[in-house]
């Protein structure tokens, strides 16, 4: 006992001189990283401490904040229509967009990840949709949707189908909003390139030579090796989708008939048409929470369904 | 010992570089939170020249063609207040609220702003804004009685005036143009509608409807709050009270109101989503809208249409009249409303210094009230002015021959007292017209129903 505590005297002359040093290197990283940390500090970390505190306030962002304890929470939770009307509009959106949007780009990706001439002409064509701007996009999309002269309206009708009023009738203006999110697909498109491009070729030579197939091989080695990458892109897409905002505001304004109008869309209303900052902090600390719970949650349950070897 | 010596060397360039960064930051940090000082802040050297020239910078929505009349507006104030420079901060429509709300909230916002009538009693109810009274009390050369009642009275709260207005807050919902051409092309002798009954036989007349939707419309009465508002003083109705203590929107004009709409937009376009599919790719000012493309008959349009007309398709046949009111109704006639939705004003932040206050009064007062910079500005689109002896000009005249019909719906525009929370009201009422429309309710049960929480708003 005496020994050992002999043998820590004796070492901590130089644990001292580590510890120093590695604490000096420390502040020069932080130097480094300071311009970030500044503008998380300010642009971030500020605003949310303010976010929460104004949550309980009634605020026009300008004037004195009056407290009002809980209800801003209650006031959305019993007895704003529009806001259980924008949750399950959103709800509608994520549930369609994340999972469509994720097999639309994991299935793109493997197309371009096979090796064919003018490889690199098809990954910039299919990644330029997500380079357009948002307003540009959104007006494009606004006459590929028209029902009398849309492009959509003459496929379906060529198929014999008959045309659907996209942005008028409210049972077809959430499908609308959710094709029109799926052509951004662009990025999560890259990861899981990137990702297919890591798996080593000889399981698949290994594969083969045990007689597996295209299908077999996607199942067996593609998928399982590729779930770290769906992982990740299933938490940026859910994040993204649950922010989705610019969209509906552009093409639809929220309509018709209330039809698209995201969680997002009715905290800006709030906030910048009623100017009602704090009941609009409320929606975004409860949207906040929700979206915090459910990555948690995916999280704890990725070591079912991920492989990391 | 080397180990040693670089550890105190590192943590002295360390040491060093924080400081150094702190300082950076401080002192970054400092200018952007100070108010710049008015020098600083104009657009090119001229200005910082100058340390005592107070510079206005003109924030407002003047865009496309009108961003040279501005211009023109500002080098004629700077010649006749040479010490003084106006800088043009036009700004997009698009989260054009957002904008204007993060500039007001910053600690150096713009010294002139425009923004509309409920903007200015929100912003005035928060004091927020600086009431401009003493000033135009204290200049012998304004005489607020040149100004329409209505558009006057738009832009006080609570006994204080914010503005002076410009463009005309009235003009837009009184008017209705007719489509000449297309009578003329279907060989009928054109006329124009005074009532609702007379425009449900004319649009009826005229509306084309196939399987797709419409191909040409009669009329369309609007499906939101802002034509509901419309018709409803054309029915002898009011949003609120007298007293302002109590909404009225669903009194039995209101009700009224809402079912003469549903109906005219069910039985004679097919429906609301008939009528939106109708205007998706045409809604903005542009050579796209049905108007501009024959194929709308009856328009109902705010009073910048002729300058857009002008522009777009000068060779246009069109006639005027006033909106029409309910036949059925003896005290009902035809009326546009003032103040409800827009009526522009320029307000002066509080967050403008004193000693700034004055200049940027200088250049509301030429916006809103000079004849060579307001009632120039309105005749350069050919739209009236909200000063009454500018809408006397002759220039009027010889660019459009229903003139006086333009000035008699002035005349005729009743200023909609509102209140700060107006914006939060209306879109209670968007919901209901929005679910009378759509079926979801009946328009009474719809308009009674909104009215508990538009009350508790109150």
């Amino acid at each position: 006992m005496a020994s050992s505590q002999l043998d820590v005297e004796r070492v901590s002359p130089a644990r001292s001189t580590s510890t120093r040093k590695i604490k000096w290197s420390n502040w020069l990283g932080y130097v480094f990283i300071a311009p970030w940390l500044v503008s998380f500090l300010f642009f971030d970390a500020i605003p949310i401490v303010s976010g929460f505190y104004h949550s309980f306030t009634k605020w026009n962002a300008m004037g004195e904040a009056k407290w009002l304890g809980l209800a801003n929470y209650e006031e959305a939770l019993t007895r704003d229509p529009l806001f259980w009307k924008s949750v399950s509009n959103s709800l509608y959106f994520i549930g369609a967009s994340v999972p469509l949007g994720i097999i639309l780009a994991f299935f793109l990706a493997l197309l371009l990840n096979a090796n064919i001439r003018g490889q690199g002409a098809y990954r910039t064509i299919y990644y330029l949709p997500s380079v357009v701007p948002t307003v540009a996009a959104v007006i494009v999309w606004i006459f590929i949707f028209e029902t009398r002269r849309g492009i959509l309206n003459w496929g379906l009708e060529l198929v014999g189908l008959p045309p659907v009023r996209w942005l008028s009738n409210p049972d077809a203006a959430m499908p609308a909003l959710i094709i029109m999110s799926l052509w951004g697909f662009g990025a999560t498109m890259i990861i899981f390139l990137a990702g297919l491009q890591g798996i080593p070729t000889e399981l698949y030579e290994a594969a083969e030579v045990d007689g597996a197939r295209l299908v077999q091989k996607l199942w067996k080695i593609t998928v399982p090796l590729m779930t770290p990458t769906i992982f990740f892109t299933l938490i940026m897409n859910l994040v993204a989708a649950f922010q989705a905002f610019n969209n509906a505001f552009i093409m639809t304004g929220g309509g018709p008939n209330n039809a698209t109008l995201l969680y997002m869309l009715h905290l800006y209303n709030n906030a910048f048409s009623f100017f009602r900052m704090g009941y609009a902090s409320a929606m975004a600390v409860m949207l906040f929470i929700v979206v915090f719970g459910i990555t948690v949650f995916v999280y704890r349950t990725s070591d079912r369904w991920v492989y990391y070897s | 010992m080397k180990k040693s010596a670089y550890a105190t060397t590192l943590s002295r360039y360390g040491r060093l570089s924080v400081l150094l960064l702190i300082l950076v930051l401080v002192m970054t940090g400092c200018t952007a939170v100070a108010p710049a000082p008015a020098a600083d802040t104009g657009a090119g050297g001229e200005t910082a020249a100058s340390a005592d020239t107070p510079n206005v910078r003109f924030w407002n929505h003047w865009g496309a063609a009108r961003v040279e009349l501005v211009d023109q507006m500002i080098a004629d104030f700077e010649e006749v207040h040479p010490d003084i420079t106006v800088e043009n901060l036009g700004q997009p429509w698009e989260r054009r609220q957002e904008n204007m709300f993060t500039a007001l909230a910053s600690n150096d916002p713009p010294e002139v702003v425009m923004a509309t009538r409920s903007e200015i009693l929100q912003l005035a109810d928060d004091g927020l804004i600086v009431p401009i009274t003493s000033m135009v009390e204290a200049d012998d050369d304004v005489d607020l009685g040149k100004f329409y009642d209505a558009e006057i009275n738009n832009m006080r709260w609570e006994g204080e005036l914010y503005s002076m207005p410009m463009p005309t807050g009235g003009g837009i919902t009184g008017i209705m143009l007719v489509n000449v051409d297309m009578f003329n092309e279907a060989g009928v002798e054109p006329w124009v509608p005074e009532t609702w009954q007379e425009l449900e036989d004319l649009a009826r007349e005229f509306t084309v409807i196939d399987d797709r939707g419409i191909v040409q419309i009669g009329a369309n009465v609007g499906t939101g709050a802002g034509a509901f508002f419309a018709w409803l003083y054309t029915n002898d109705g009011q949003i609120y009270s007298d007293d302002l203590r109590s909404v009225a929107f669903n009194s039995p004009e209101g009700v009224e109101t809402l079912t003469w709409m549903v109906n005219f937009t069910n039985d004679i376009n097919g429906g609301i989503q008939n009528v939106l599919d109708f205007y998706i790719t045409g809604q903005e000012a542009n050579e796209t809208q049905p108007w501009y493309n024959d194929v709308e008959l009856v328009n109902f349009p705010n009073v910048s249409i002729f300058f857009h007309m002008a522009t777009l398709k000068p060779d246009l046949d069109w006639d005027l009249g006033l909106r029409p009111y309910n036949g059925n109704n003896d005290a009902a006639e035809s009326h546009g409303i003032s103040g409800e939705e827009f009526g522009w004003g320029y307000v002066i932040p509080a967050g403008v210094p004193e000693e700034k206050q004055q200049a940027a009064y200088e250049w509301v007062k030429k916006i809103t009230y000079d004849m060579d910079g307001a009632c120039w500005f309105m005749q350069q689109q050919s739209r009236p002015s909200p000063l009454k002896e500018c809408n006397e000009d002759q220039m009027y005249y010889d660019v459009n021959p229903k003139w006086d019909l333009v000035r008699d719906s002035l005349e005729r525009d009743v200023s909609v007292d509102i209140l700060p929370i107006h914006n939060r009201v209306r879109d209670v009422v968007e919901q209901a017209v929005q679910a009378a429309m759509f079926g979801e309710k009946k328009p009474g049960r719809s308009i009674e129903r909104c009215c508990r929480p538009g009350q508790r708003h109150h």
